[in-house]
């Protein structure tokens, strides 16, 4: 109790950044929201999207981009991927849809052609997500079946004809779950400070070597110790991650308790082991308290834009998602979008469980670089 | 003092790389007892410490406590032991009483049991007046005398003290001195490090001289000033003198040396009784104007030069 009470204590001096990071992801979660509502009024309308077909001549991307034509507001955008890439940023066309080359001979040999969507993260993109993966699947059955060009072309329409409305009415409340998952790409941004910030400060507090000259002299055996503080911060993510997810339910409501919002809860309680080992890695790193501020302010920032928890990763370049693929938040960044979109989660779910598992690597390695450095400056006698 | 043994050193000697930083010593300590570790800088105080208490792996030697060998896990042993370390080791985000509730807490789980203690720590080191103060907010003495409650709140047995009083105010150097004291007549023992002459005469029992590692000199004060060769040093404050009329101190009888600097004559005697009346008589016989005349026994620090040949400070 020791331990727990001295890091409480720490805490409660830090009570101030700790309410600071967690008024600005309700802020922006509250102004989340509020856009949402407003494009709410245009759900019943078809959206604005860009389609480029890479396979053009071809009858069955023909029918597709026909589909797409019927079911959104088709809208050309010249002025190269620049402008294109404004277009998204400033929320005047939802999607871009790329049909592949070689898209019809991909369908006949019964694969499943990419089609790439890049998406301003609006709910109306998770509509048009979902259109999309609806038309393939549904193409795919009948393509898988056997059938010609001719008949997989005049099945796929009368199915798709009949289940229309299904898809529009879909279970999926797209519109909320867009909602839910930008809540919890950007509460990774509070939850890391959060973490981050107290963590270091506690930990190197601790490790200081004078106090820790003392704890070692002291009754209290230091594996005991040890153990003590291991749990007190452990503690202390839980109870951040369970006020974020309370925070979640006061905005958004029972969603959150969904099983697909279950999903969103584990994919942010396992965000916080990782940056509970983060932390742990960065207090043996950190060259003096005075330096915490700064460098947790630094990566925490850095890996947020990075990592497209302020603007959709859809709209940064790819250069950039490339460099952010060697950060934890992109993993989990690309689980939330996931998890917002896919229609069947049952049958999706393994590259999301991918994810987390990345993410899990990156907290083993976080903790063993940790206990390495650590271990090392010990031995300084 | 009692002759039961709390600290038993045989032959212990810390290698760093190349070098000796202790140097074989040897030493037992006494329950109830002040021992004084005396050593200029560098010489192996908080070298000797940190073995004595584990911190350190030492190169060999023996160490026991409370007549138990001492090692990093004896628990046992540990609870009844305080140190305060020559650095300051308390939390920047915990108050005064926090840092000392948590240190203490350490050891002593009771919450009740454990106020009192807090409690008694403050009062010793007189810092009631700040319990809610954060330590940014201290001074260095107050700092000092937080450190050294953290250290001893748990009513240790046996208290280490490693330069308690470096860069602190005269004020808070007798608190800390006093507080030493009372500790020792409530029962603990303590073993004490400085570089500081004056704290070693005025508390201690006993005292070993260290120096490169070596004990160089042990023994009561009483003991170590004997080692000394002068008996008496005698200061004179002359407004003018030339070389004849130093000369002539030189004659008078025992004196073993003598200074002039900055309008202060100093004279050492090797021993005698009249010293002061023979020095007052031949100021006015020569017709000197003097000021004030006052004479000093010999100090550890006369004892340090008189066996290494140069000064303990710098
Ligand atoms: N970690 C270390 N590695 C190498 N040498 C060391 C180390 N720690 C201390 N020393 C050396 O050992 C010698 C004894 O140091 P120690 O700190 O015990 O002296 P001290 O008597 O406590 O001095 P002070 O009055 O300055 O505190 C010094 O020469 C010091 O440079
Ligand atoms: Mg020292």
């Amino acid at each position: 109790m020791t331990v727990f009470n001295a890091f409480l204590k720490v805490i409660k001096k830090n009570l101030g950044t700790i309410i600071l990071y967690t008024v600005i992801v309700v802020f922006f979660a509250a102004i989340n929201s509020r856009t949402d509502d407003s494009s709410t009024q245009f759900v019943g309308e078809k959206p604005d999207v860009m389609i480029v077909n890479l396979d053009k001549g071809t009858e069955l991307s023909g029918n597709f981009e026909k589909y797409l034509t019927d079911n959104t507001n088709k809208t050309e955008i010249s002025g190269g991927d620049e402008a294109v890439s404004d277009a998204l940023f400033y929320r005047e066309i939802s999607c871009v849809i790329t049909i592949p080359k070689g898209y019809e001979k991909t369908v006949l040999e019964g694969k499943t052609p990419e089609i790439e969507i890049k998406s301003a993260g609006t709910q109306n993109s998770a509509f048009v997500k979902n259109i999309v993966s609806s038309y393939i699947r549904t193409q795919n059955a009948f393509a898988s079946s056997g059938e010609n060009k001719a008949e997989i072309i005049k099945s796929v329409n009368s199915a798709l004809s009949q289940k229309a409305s299904v898809a529009i009415t879909s279970k999926l409340n797209t519109g909320a779950l867009t909602k839910l998952a930008n809540y919890y790409i950007f509460s990774s941004y509070g939850l890391m400070s959060c973490i981050l910030f107290i963590i270091c400060i506690v930990l190197t507090s601790f490790s200081e070597t004078t106090i820790r000259k003392r704890t070692i002299i002291s009754s209290m055996s230091y594996k005991k110790f040890s153990a003590n503080l291991l749990l007190s911060c452990f503690t202390y993510a839980l109870a951040v991650w369970i006020l974020f997810v309370v925070l979640a339910y006061f905005m958004m409501g029972s969603i959150v308790f969904t099983m697909r919002g279950a999903a969103f809860m584990l994919n942010s309680f396992i965000f916080i082991l990782t940056a509970l080992s983060l932390s742990f890695m960065l207090s043996t790193f950190v060259p003096e308290k005075n330096a915490i501020t700064g460098i947790v302010n630094v990566l925490t920032l850095g890996s947020s834009f990075l990592c497209g928890v302020f603007v959709p990763a859809a709209i940064l370049p790819s250069w950039v998602l490339s460099i952010a693929k060697v950060l934890p938040s992109y993993w989990y960044v690309d689980s939330c979008n996931k998890l917002a979109e896919v229609e069947n989660l049952r049958s999706n779910f393994m590259p999301i469980v991918i994810n987390m598992g990345i993410l899990i690597g990156f907290g083993i390695v976080f903790a063993v670089l940790g206990i390495i450095v650590s271990g090392k400056k010990r031995k300084i006698e | 003092m009692s002759d039961k043994k709390v600290i038993e050193v045989k032959n212990l000697v810390k290698e760093y790389k190349e070098l000796r930083a202790v140097d074989d010593i040897s030493f037992d300590v006494y329950e109830k007892e002040i021992f004084g570790l005396l050593g200029p800088n560098g010489s192996g105080k908080s070298t000797t410490i940190n073995s004595i208490l584990s911190l350190l792996k030492y190169s060999s030697g023996n160490i026991s406590i409370f007549g138990k060998e001492m090692t990093p896990d004896a628990y046992d042993i540990k609870r009844d032991i305080g140190v305060i370390f020559q650095d300051v080791a308390v939390f920047q985000e915990l108050t005064v009483y926090e840092n000392i509730d948590y240190f203490c807490g350490l050891y002593i789980r009771d919450k009740k049991q454990r106020k009192q203690c807090i409690e008694d720590a403050i009062e010793l080191v007189s810092i009631g007046d700040y319990k809610k103060f954060y330590p940014k907010q201290l001074s260095g003495g107050l700092l000092r005398r937080l450190n050294i409650a953290c250290g001893i709140a748990h009513k240790p047995k046996l208290i280490f003290l490693d330069e308690p009083t470096v860069a602190v105010d005269p004020q808070s150097r007798n608190s800390i001195l006093e507080g030493i004291k009372k500790l020792r007549d409530d029962g603990a023992t303590i073993v004490y490090t400085t570089h500081y002459m004056e704290e070693v005469e005025q508390i201690c029992d006993r005292i070993i001289i260290i120096d490169k590692g070596k004990i160089i000199a042990s023994g009561t004060r009483e003991n170590l000033k004997k080692l000394a060769k002068i008996e008496e040093r005698i200061t004179v404050e002359i407004k003018k003198m030339d070389k004849e009329k130093l000369e002539g101190f030189k004659k008078l009888e025992k004196v073993t040396d003598v200074s002039y600097e900055g309008h202060t004559l100093v004279v050492s005697f090797s021993g005698g009784k009249n010293n002061i009346a023979n020095m007052i008589d031949h100021l006015r016989n020569n017709n000197f104007s003097y000021r004030r005349v006052y004479s000093e026994r010999p100090t550890l620090n006369d004892v340090f030069l008189e066996l290494t040949g140069k000064e303990l400070r710098d």
